[in-house]
């Protein structure tokens, strides 16, 4: 379990945006596959399992609970407002390079979490869980060109943020060295 | 905003290139406790707190029994003697017959039609309508009070 653990909370609090529910979910998948041990023990596909329980679970819980919830309260989050990035932005060459790689990756989990869900959990699902458009498009029951321009607006936050952070070196004609 | 495609193609290059070079998130130290307490905890379950798929053979089929039971007197107590006797002729019937789980699985279902039938014979249409109605109201009460908590709970957390 302890081998496990970090990369089964990582998926569930990366699509979730949330501590105390990824630990719930990652507890409900160590218990899911203390319930299939049998099967497991000799199977070399352990992490794969693991990750593809803990993502359906996240999942699950995204869909069932919150939207549930939501129906009832059409209530802007924080944040939530507007999905496109509000000012004019370049696209630079590299994303916070100068900056020393453990504190990149905790600016890039911050920044993941300010994102609104609707764009958070598909571009996890494509940059971290590696699945394709049309699978997350199935997925989350949503279309296929939603997922494309919500994953597209969730990567020009996330650079934005990241910039917004750590500002990049700016040539004499304004643009991003 | 518009992005050209050679920006749009280098944006998700450099997000993927984040994304992947991001390591792991260290779970939280009490995870590995509260699973394992978890599992004390299960393993330590009544019979009654477990599902039915996990109960024996013989606790299934004794729950069966007392459960066709209860509803047979259940059924006598309410239907009074013509009850009783339809019950007889029903469980006297195919009892002969139950040779194999299919013939089980038939009487099961044969059974259940019946006491369903019966049971919207015997009980007042009044009461059933009413039952729906309650059923009904009481959702949508558990649906507004859900609501009232939700809007209270939930923006009183944004706002905050």
């Amino acid at each position: 379990m302890r081998a496990y653990q970090d990369m089964v909370y990582s998926t569930a609090a990366r699509l979730l945006g949330n501590d105390a529910q990824a630990e719930d979910i990652a507890q409900e998948v160590f218990l899911k596959a203390y319930e299939n041990f049998e099967q497991l023990r000799t199977s070399a596909t352990i992490g794969g399992w693991l990750k593809t329980v803990a993502t359906n679970l996240s999942l699950n819980h995204l869909t069932r609970y919150r939207r549930r919830w939501r129906l009832f309260a059409e209530l802007p989050q924080s944040g939530q407002s507007s999905d496109a990035p509000e000012t004019l932005f370049y696209v630079p060459d590299t994303l916070c390079d100068d900056i020393a790689a453990d504190e990149r990756a905790r600016r890039l989990e911050l920044a993941l979490r300010r994102l609104p869900d609707h764009q958070r959990v598909p571009l996890v699902l494509y940059h971290f869980e590696e699945l394709s458009y049309e699978d997350i498009a199935q997925r989350l029951h949503v279309s296929l060109a939603k997922v494309k321009t919500d994953i597209q607006r969730a990567r020009l936050s996330l650079a934005q943020m990241l910039m917004r952070a750590a500002p990049p070196a700016v040539n004499a004609a304004g643009r991003p060295a | 905003m518009s992005l050209s495609t050679e920006e749009q193609a280098r944006l998700e290059r450099l997000i993927d290139d984040a994304c992947r070079a991001q390591p792991p998130l260290a779970a939280p130290p009490t995870l590995a406790a509260r699973v394992l307490a978890q599992l004390e905890q299960h393993a330590h379950r009544a019979l009654w707190h477990r599902s039915f798929s996990e109960w024996s053979v013989s606790a299934r089929a004794a729950f069966l029994l007392a459960s066709v039971a209860f509803i047979a007197a259940a059924l006598s107590w309410s239907a009074g003697s013509s009850g009783a006797q339809w019950l007889g002729a029903l469980w006297q019937r195919p009892l002969a017959r139950l040779e194999s789980v299919g013939a089980l699985v038939s009487f099961l279902a044969a059974f259940t039609r019946d006491l369903s039938v019966r049971l919207l014979q015997d009980i007042p249409t009044f009461w059933l309508y009413g039952a729906c109605a309650a059923v009904l109201a009481l959702y949508a009460l558990l649906a507004g009070i859900s609501a009232m908590a939700y809007r209270s709970v939930y923006g009183m957390r944004s706002s905050a």
